[in-house]
């Protein structure tokens, strides 16, 4: 018995000694120079830099929309959210090559032999395999998310958000393993050898380990070229691989949710609409259309920011909340619920803390860029508030009530 | 600090660090995993584990099983290119051709036309010729880098057989 047993242990240990006779776990089964730990190293290093982006823009996305009781989000500056968002999308794009390079220079490691040397190696190994796949899932569903291609068959933010926390708990436990070996490269880096024959290539020809990170640089700047004018003015003409325009669309710029989709055709153009003002006031306001233009107006460029990452800056104008608040005669200070007339969605309706209900440049808008609002832009009021994502700026608002 | 490259390719993770990061990583997955199974559900705001387990495992195999062995394959046949200088243009156009394919993919099939009915503001672009645009870009880059390989190679030939001094 225990010799047999005995017998056995020595079997699985020789087997696990010696690789097996075929690829891809026969010793040099991987040939290309560019399976390296520096290539690897630095492509790590670049990626723990833009999924660190990408985490805590996407984490701040998340508290502004979900706030819990310890986050209170500001309407200044009004171009935060702006930058954070777009900033989110475009380094998680920018983050595709790097992984897909990264992927492919460790990949050999995938078929190490032995597969574990003990406990330290099987956790450091196990902990891969929430990384790589959930890097896959988030750059894959972020992509399709942004170019509005829902395959999957479940809401993405959650299944997004929660992914991103599994990646990111794997991201700690490769970098404190892997962190020693980035020491290694960075010290070891020796000066720039004899220029080779063929620009970054070695002897063989081809890629060298220089190459490959030049190479995943140059994608990198060339993903984010063509995409980054989705919310950066001045790079428009070059996004020519951008879902969106910020210049394209009713009035210039574009719509997320059509009138049709909300399903407010009839409402929205309503010749009696009312706006309600209602909730913690002395007076209740039902006012027309006729009515709002009356009341003194209030004009700001204020950004209309996507959490999918495009952004446009036009002039708006209508009345300010706050002095709208003071006719209904509102207490100061208070919160205040904004809802559409759009009658089902999980954006119809939005709740403006404090600090956003007392910002001047809080607009129940009416005009943009001079001319009323588009049925899709939201005729005949709409909320734009500074420095609140789009999917919050509520259209054809229907009802304000003082929390 | 020993230069010997056996020192250099063996070089152990320091255990405190190690630990500490498994300890805080863990953490951090546990939350997301709780997270992920609190939301679970079929209904329109739930994460259907089933679907959201197949993307997620999905895409790791077709990475793994699919597409890096295409590349390796793609890599080896391009072992034959002749001269050699054109190995390395050669590569680097095909990487970055694959790569803007793929971000352009969702664009060139348009699935985010059928997204919203009457919103002209969704994919406003003409994305065929935008990509086919990329890629000549990126092939005129490979040409350059490949008259640059050539100069090189002419000018280290030159120099190997002229007279010293
Ligand atoms: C999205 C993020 C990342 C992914 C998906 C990723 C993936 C991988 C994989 C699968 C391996 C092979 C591991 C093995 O089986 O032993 C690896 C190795 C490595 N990674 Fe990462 N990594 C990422 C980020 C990082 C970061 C932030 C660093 C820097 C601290 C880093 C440094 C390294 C190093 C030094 C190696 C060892 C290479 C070798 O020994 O040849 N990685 N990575
Ligand atoms: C191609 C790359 C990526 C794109 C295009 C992308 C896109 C998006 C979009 C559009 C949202 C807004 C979702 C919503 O609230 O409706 C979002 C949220 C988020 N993203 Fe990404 N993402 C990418 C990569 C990443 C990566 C690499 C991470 C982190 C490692 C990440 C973490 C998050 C988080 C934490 C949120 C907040 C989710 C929520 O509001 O519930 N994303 N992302």
């Amino acid at each position: 018995m225990v010799r047999t047993a005995g017998r056995l242990i020595a079997g699985g240990a020789r087997l696990l000694a010696t690789p097996p006779r075929f690829p891809p776990f026969r010793a040099g089964s991987f040939r290309s120079r560019l399976h390296h730990e520096a290539p690897a190293a630095w492509l790590g290093v670049a990626l723990g830099v833009t999924f660190t982006v990408c985490f805590a823009t996407g984490l701040l996305s998340h508290l502004i929309q979900q706030p819990g009781s310890w986050f209170v989000w500001t309407p200044r500056p009004a171009g935060l959210y702006r930058v954070t968002q777009g900033l989110h999308v475009v380094t998680g794009l920018a983050s595709i090559p790097l992984l897909l390079a990264k992927l492919f220079v460790v990949y050999p490691h995938l078929w190490a032999w032995p597969p574990v040397r003990g406990v330290a190696s099987a956790v450091e190994r196990l902990a891969i395999v929430p990384l790589v796949a959930g890097s896959l899932f988030l750059l894959l569903s972020g992509l399709q998310n942004v170019t509005y291609w829902y395959p999957w068959g479940f809401f993405f933010p959650p299944a997004h958000y929660w992914a991103a926390w599994i990646t990111i708990g794997g991201l700690v436990v490769h970098v404190a393993a892997k962190v020693h070996i980035v020491r290694r490269v960075a010290a070891a880096r020796e000066p720039r050898p004899e220029p080779p024959p063929v620009p970054a290539a070695g002897p063989e020809g081809g890629l060298s380990r220089r190459g490959i990170l030049a190479a995943a640089g140059a994608a990198t700047g060339l993903v984010v070229l063509t995409t980054a004018g989705t919310t950066v003015g001045p790079l428009e003409r070059l996004a020519l691989l951008s879902p969106r325009r910020p210049s394209v669309g009713p009035q210039g710029f574009p719509v997320n949710k059509t009138a049709a989709g909300a399903r407010v055709l009839e409402t929205a153009v309503d010749p009696g609409y009312l706006l309600r003002v209602t909730g913690r006031v002395d007076e209740e306001l039902s006012l027309s259309l006729d009515d709002l233009r009356a009341l003194p107006q209030r004009s700001a460029v204020l950004p209309i920011a996507c959490v999918e990452g495009w952004s446009a800056s036009p002039r708006w104008s209508g009345l300010s909340l706050p002095d709208l608040l003071r006719l209904a005669g509102a207490p100061a200070g208070v919160a205040v619920h904004v809802e559409s007339l759009q009658p089902s969605g999980l954006y119809r309706a939005t709740t403006l803390n404090p600090a956003f209900a007392a910002d001047p440049d809080t607009l129940l808008a009416l005009d943009v860029g001079g001319e009323p609002l588009h049925l899709d832009h939201g005729f005949p009021v709409r909320l734009i508030a500074p420095n609140n994502p789009g999917v919050l700026q509520t259209k054809w608002v229907a009802t304000v009530t003082v929390l | 600090m020993s230069r010997s490259p056996s020192r250099r390719v063996e070089g152990e993770a320091s255990p405190r660090v190690f630990w500490t990061g498994v300890l805080l990583g863990v953490a951090v997955m546990a939350w997301g995993v709780y997270g992920l199974l609190s939301q679970a559900g079929t209904g329109p705001l739930g994460i259907r584990l089933v679907r959201w387990l197949g993307w997620v495992l999905g895409g790791l195999v077709v990475h793994d099983a699919v597409f890096v062995p295409l590349v390796l394959l793609v890599g080896r046949g391009l072992r034959r290119v002749r001269p050699v200088a054109l190995r390395t243009p050669v590569q680097v156009g095909l990487g970055l051709s694959v790569v803007m394919t793929l971000i352009a993919w969702p664009l060139l099939r348009g699935y985010g036309r059928t997204a919203q009915q009457g919103n002209a503001s969704i994919l406003p672009g003409d994305y065929v010729p935008a990509w086919l645009g990329v890629l000549a870009v990126i092939w005129a880059g490979a040409a350059v880098l490949a008259l640059a390989g050539a100069r090189r190679q002419r000018r280290a030939a030159v120099s190997r057989t002229a007279p010293r001094g």
